[in-house]
């Protein structure tokens, strides 16, 4: 009640307000960033960091449908399936049907939309708790994907298909820069696909009714439903947004990798969630932004790829990532009760 | 002299540089009962929050029996006889009126919990207070008035000194109420002290001892009820004399807006409401606990569903299958439940005031933030809202403000029909005077109104006509002329 | 809204209803859709021998290649083949062997989830007079006595051969990242191999040396990650070994990607498919073969060996062999292992 006044005089500079509120996590950024720098030699390259953005580019664009899940009081666990199977079923469809590639495409889409209408459809009409549905649908999804595949991993040899991700963007002269010294520095397509999404999905939440309505819904879905708000519809289109996303997630790895395992996804909805929740948004829903939300990204990104770099085990990275979670959300509840 | 039983003294307390509480006395001997009375935000709960241990004062003490305590926790509270009664009813559903009373401190015999003395005891306190329970059922089964008393049965279940209730007739009908008065006097003629917090001077009269008025953090008056006049209460209360509290202007009255025809709801047990509401007229809706009015209006704004009946706007029939198609028509509802059902608390204001009606200020990718600054402004200036930038977080308005929030959220929509559920229900008598302005002004401008009130004075000074509604049925009208507390009651317990 | 709950129970009976169809057509390949055909099924399975097969995953080609073999050898023998898929759960594993018993099966080709907690396993085979043959994931030496015979690869073997073809190609030395997965005690030995394999062959074993070890889970998009921001921590790396192909896919995107193709050779583990397909095209250079289909194929036949009471050796190692680039055209890049038959 006390100290609104911060929250009242809103500064019109909107970066020093970015600043102000992800202060926290940023920090931490920063924090993690020095840390990385100093201890290992090759971190803070240019050509490293374009690595790391780049590995981490599909859980950005996961994080765009995820924040949504997220905002409205909701989760949505079947992400990882999802890009598994979209990206199996294209796979399936360009090496064993041979399938035309712009068919492929669209159809592997429609499976993600399909897979997220189905979550929206259980979530919004049936009334299944999100984390149920999604928890199901999680595993047809990679039921159907090992159904699909045999288990056996498929190979993608069609060199449109793989161009999807597989292009790059060379920045000339940067020879210097690079690790080896020898190629170029250059920026993967997908790292441009992922600032697109987020871009468009910052303009989703900010600039739209649909996005005003997420907030209402994740606010209060009550009070929103009797503003005339068709709370149903708008339960039910952040699921499908999201699996488009993960349809082009999957796309992007099996392009990327020219084919696609069965284990693909596996486990990448806790780094969604991690990087979402890290990102200042709030379990419980209504609150939490797209800046913030790369900002978790980021801490992820640089997290993973920073211990990689500096030899350590990956089963200490599972740890570190706990604690880093821990560390957030302790920070969030800190930063509320404060404002009492 | 006796100790007093409770005695704070100079209690003080700020959050941030707003001071809420400026050195407030209160006295409660034992058998007592004190009301509270002032206006929201006037520091009643924040003095109530400090005497249970969720609050710390910066400055002041608390006497209990004449000796100095120090309440740190809600367990200090706890073991120093205050129990507190809190507005909000916090049970577990599905366990039984026993378990929840000896929640946190079930008796045990051999290492496992002994159930069937729990129930005897709970039982044998039920009975004491003279209330039809059975201490076996689920608290899930018991009407939310019901609730509320197993939640006091629960606070003075273990030993008590002091009890404190927060608004506790808020849900309780007619005669839940008689029951909890029924427990206010055993209480006091076992000597526990109670302070007692309500809006209803009504309700102050009958059963309290004294009244203490605290306004903006200070007591402003301590008085015997017997030697209490009412005017004078309000204007301590408020500050300031209220020359007229209801605004009523003679207007003109149009031709019928809405009308319900032979309206049902067999879910929500609504059968056979037929009413109607004239342009420019004020109809209010009058019924006890149970008579199902909120069910009825829901059940027009689209967010339950009929089962049959017809409803006619302009003369015509028009469908509403949910809100958004009333509001398409022009017919608004602003809820009883602010906070579940008005306002997203955790948005600011802007966001509460445009959310019905985004497709003004919103067009694909572009925000009209001036249309909607300046539709803010509007409602901001017309209603006096007390607020110091329209990004200020509605959860933080007092409950007048925010009611205002939610008037003007449906009023930018230019509305035909506006149904007003308890308008004034948690409101301060300041606040409430503004909304009775506002609704004259409404029905100066035109607009047909409905209000859903139990307040019955708030329908006897504020309506045309009215319906009185009992068990889902509308068991009678009166116009006007025939307004009075007798004949509204006579109907609303009417029971065919 | 009621109609919407029956059209919603209605569709999750129908889903149940198709889920146990499939779980059944998978169970056992006796249990056909047509009732005659149920019958003959019926009648012959009186007659022929039932053999279990017992994986712990089958989404796995690795696994899908020794039920190749372990199909391939009970239709030669005209046994009936039962398998599950546990879904590399150990407890689920133990219940479908109980079911498998139960069902009558006459011998069992077992592939353990943990090797150490086989021995209930293995214990109720002995029970219920069930042969059991280990294959691949070998079972604890303590052990030994509840089982009839073992079929495994030389783990240490394949990482010596591929230790081998560094020594060779590399005569100067090398810096070396490993792809592990370290969870996988196989691996573990199999990357001490590589590691001897290099230090027999070389008189200065001080030049090779270990840069990192990355975990790549085995799985291609793990691995690519791992390796990638390994590359960009030692861009002087010389050789990456693999763990299996499958991962050694992820390491190929990846030295791709950080524009050092050719400039690093990277090394696999299985001949699989991909893996041959990978060296014929140039971006691997050495895979160690395992034989699964083999190794399943040997399984059931010694099976049949016990089963007509013959005397089997327990201990049977199946050797690795070395695929590159000088013999990848000797190698039928879709399969696995070429079974060698027996009675042929």
């Amino acid at each position: 009640m006390a100290n609104n006044k911060s929250i009242a005089v809103k500064d019109s500079n909107a970066v020093v307000n970015y600043f102000k509120k992800n202060f926290g996590v940023i920090l931490g950024l920063v924090i993690l960033n020095v840390i990385f720098a100093v201890t290992t030699k090759n971190y803070f390259t240019a050509s490293n960091i374009l690595t790391m953005l780049q590995n981490n580019a599909v859980n950005a664009i996961i994080c765009c449908g995820m924040l949504m899940a997220i905002l409205m009081g909701q989760i949505d666990i079947s992400v990882g399936s999802t890009v598994g199977l979209t990206g199996m079923v294209g796979a399936y469809l360009i090496t064993n049907l041979h399938c035309n590639f712009f068919l492929a495409l669209v159809i592997s889409l429609l499976v993600g939309l399909i897979i997220g209408l189905i979550n929206g459809f259980c979530i919004a009409y049936l009334k299944i708790p999100a984390f149920v549905a999604t928890l199901a649908t999680m595993s047809i999804g990679r039921g159907v994907c090992k159904i699909i595949s045999k288990g056996i991993s498929i190979r993608i040899r069609d060199d449109a298909y793989n161009a999807i991700a597989g292009t790059k963007i060379v920045i000339p002269g940067t020879e210097a820069l690079s690790a080896n010294g020898r190629v170029p520095l250059s920026v993967s397509v997908i790292l441009i696909y992922a600032i697109i999404l987020l871009a468009l999905t910052w303009l989703l939440l900010n600039k739209t009714k649909f996005g005003y309505y997420i907030y209402a819904i994740g606010g209060n879905e009550t009070a929103a439903k009797y503003s005339g708000i068709d709370t149903k519809l708008y339960n039910l289109l952040p699921y499908v947004i999201t699996g488009g996303l993960c349809a082009v997630g999957g796309i992007i790895w099996a392009s990327k990798l020219q084919g696609v395992q069965s284990t693909l996804g596996e486990s990448f909805e806790m780094d969604a969630i991690s990087a979402v929740v890290i990102g200042g948004t709030s379990m419980s829903g209504g609150s939490g932004t797209v800046g913030g939300t790369i900002i978790g990204i980021l801490i992820i990104a640089v997290l993973s790829n920073g211990l990689n770099v500096m030899g350590v085990n990956s089963f200490w990275q599972d740890v570190f990532k706990g604690i880093i979670i821990i560390v957030a959300v302790v920070i969030d509840v800190l930063r509320k009760s404060k404002k009492r | 002299m006796a100790e007093k039983l409770l005695k704070m003294t100079n209690i003080c307390k700020s959050f941030g540089t707003n001071k809420v509480l400026d050195g407030i006395e209160i006295e409660v001997d034992k058998g007592e009962v004190v009301a509270l009375l002032g206006e929201n935000g006037a520091g009643k709960s924040t003095l109530i929050k400090i005497l249970g241990g969720i609050y710390h004062a910066d400055q002041g003490e608390i006497y209990i029996d004449g000796e100095l305590k120090t309440i740190n926790s809600v367990s200090d509270a706890g073991d120093n006889g205050i129990r507190i009664i809190h507005q909000e009813i916090v049970l577990v559903p599905d366990r039984s009126i026993a378990a929840n009373v000896f929640l946190g401190r079930e008796y045990k015999k051999n290492g496992l919990i002994d159930s069937k003395r729990m129930q005897r005891e709970t039982q044998a306190l039920i009975d004491e207070l003279g209330i039809p329970l059975r201490a076996n059922t689920l608290v899930r089964e018991l009407p939310l008035g019901m609730q509320q008393i197993v939640e006091i049965i629960k606070a003075i279940s273990a030993e008590a000194k002091i009890v404190v209730m927060d608004e506790p007739t808020s849900s309780l009908s007619h005669a839940e109420t008689e029951t909890l008065f029924g427990i206010i006097q055993r209480l006091t003629k076992k000597g526990v002290g109670v302070v007692y917090i309500s809006h209803r001077l009504d309700e102050l009269f009958r059963i309290t001892d004294r009244i203490l008025v605290i306004r903006d953090g200070i007591s402003v008056g301590n008085v015997k009820t017997k030697e209490a006049r009412r005017e004078e209460l309000v204007n301590m209360m408020v500050g300031r004399e209220l020359t007229s509290y209801y605004t009523r202007n003679a207007h003109d009255v149009g031709d019928i807006a809405l009308e319900v025809k032979d309206f049902c709801n067999e879910a929500d047990g609504i059968s056979n409401v037929n009413f109607h509401v004239r342009y420019g007229e004020v109809v209010g809706f009058a019924g006890l606990v149970g008579a199902k009015r909120t069910e009825t209006m829901k059940t027009i704004f689209g967010v339950k569903k009929k089962t049959s009946g017809k409803l006619l706007l302009d003369g015509k029939e028009v469908k509403i299958n949910k809100p958004s198609d009333a509001i398409k028509q022009g017919i608004v509802y602003a809820s009883e439940d602010r906070k579940q059902e008005g306002l997203v608390l955790m948005n600011d204001i802007e966001f509460n005031m445009g959310l019905a009606n985004l497709d003004e200020y919103i067009k694909f990718l572009h925000i009209d933030k001036k249309a909607w600054g300046e539709m803010i402004k509007e409602y901001k200036e017309k209603f006096s809202i007390k607020i110091t930038s329209s990004k200020q977080i509605a959860g933080d308005l007092s409950g007048g403000n925010q009611q205002k929030v939610v008037l003007s959220k449906w009023l930018a929509l230019h509305p035909k029909v506006i149904i007003l559920d308890e308008p004034t229900r948690g409101i301060d008598v300041g606040s409430k005077s503004e909304i009775y302005e506002i609704i004259d002004e409404l029905a100066a401008n035109g607009c047909a109104i409905i209000i859903v009130s139990s307040e019955l004075p708030e329908i006897i000074n504020m309506c045309n006509r009215c319906y009185v509604m009992c068990e889902g049925k509308v068991s009678g009208e009166l116009k006007e002329a025939d307004f009075s507390q007798e004949a509204i009651m006579t109907m609303a317990t009417n029971r065919e | 809204m009621k109609n919407m709950k029956k059209v919603f129970a209605l569709l999750l009976a129908a889903t149940m209803v198709f889920s146990l169809a499939a779980c059944g057509s998978s169970k056992s390949d006796s249990k056909s859709d047509s009732s005659e055909k149920k019958e003959e099924a019926k009648e012959d399975s009186g007659d022929k021998v039932k053999i279990g097969f017992a994986p712990y995953t089958l989404t796995n080609e690795y696994f899908s290649a020794v039920l190749n073999g372990v199909q391939e050898a009970c239709d030669e023998l005209g046994y009936e083949l039962v398998y599950n898929d546990p879904q590399s759960d150990s407890t689920t594993q133990a219940q479908q062997v109980d079911d498998m018993i139960a069902q009558g099966i006459s011998g069992l080709v077992y592939i353990p989830n943990d090797s150490a907690n086989a021995r209930s396993v293995l214990q109720a085979c002995k029970d219920a007079g069930v042969f059991v043959i280990n294959v691949d994931n070998v079972i604890k030496e303590d052990d030994y006595e509840l089982c009839d015979g073992i079929i495994a690869s030389d783990n240490e073997g394949l990482g010596r051969l591929s230790g081998e073809w560094v020594a060779k190609n590399h005569p100067d030395g090398a810096n070396i990242l490993i792809a592990h997965l370290q969870t996988a005690e196989s691996c573990v030995v199999n990357v001490d191999g590589f590691w001897k394999g290099i230090k027999e062959n070389v008189k200065d074993d001080s030049k090779f040396k270990e840069v990192q070890v990355v975990e790549g889970g085995g799985a291609t998009d793990v691995t690519y990650k791992a390796v990638s921001d390994a590359l960009s921590a030692h861009p002087d790396i010389d050789v990456i070994y693999c763990i299996n192909d499958t991962s050694a896919l992820g390491a190929i995107q990846a030295v791709e990607d950080a524009g050092l193709t050719g400039k690093v050779d990277i090394l696999g583990k299985d001949a699989a498919p991909n893996g041959k397909k990978a060296i014929s095209e140039g971006k691997m250079v050495q895979s160690s073969g395992q034989c699964p289909s083999q190794m399943g194929y040997d399984g059931v036949y010694e099976i049949s060996e016990l089963l007509a009471g013959n005397k089997i050796e327990f201990n049977v190692a199946i050797d690795a062999y070395n695929v590159d680039k000088d013999n990848i055209d000797d190698y039928d890049l879709d399969a696995w292992d070429e079974i060698t038959h027996k009675n042929k």
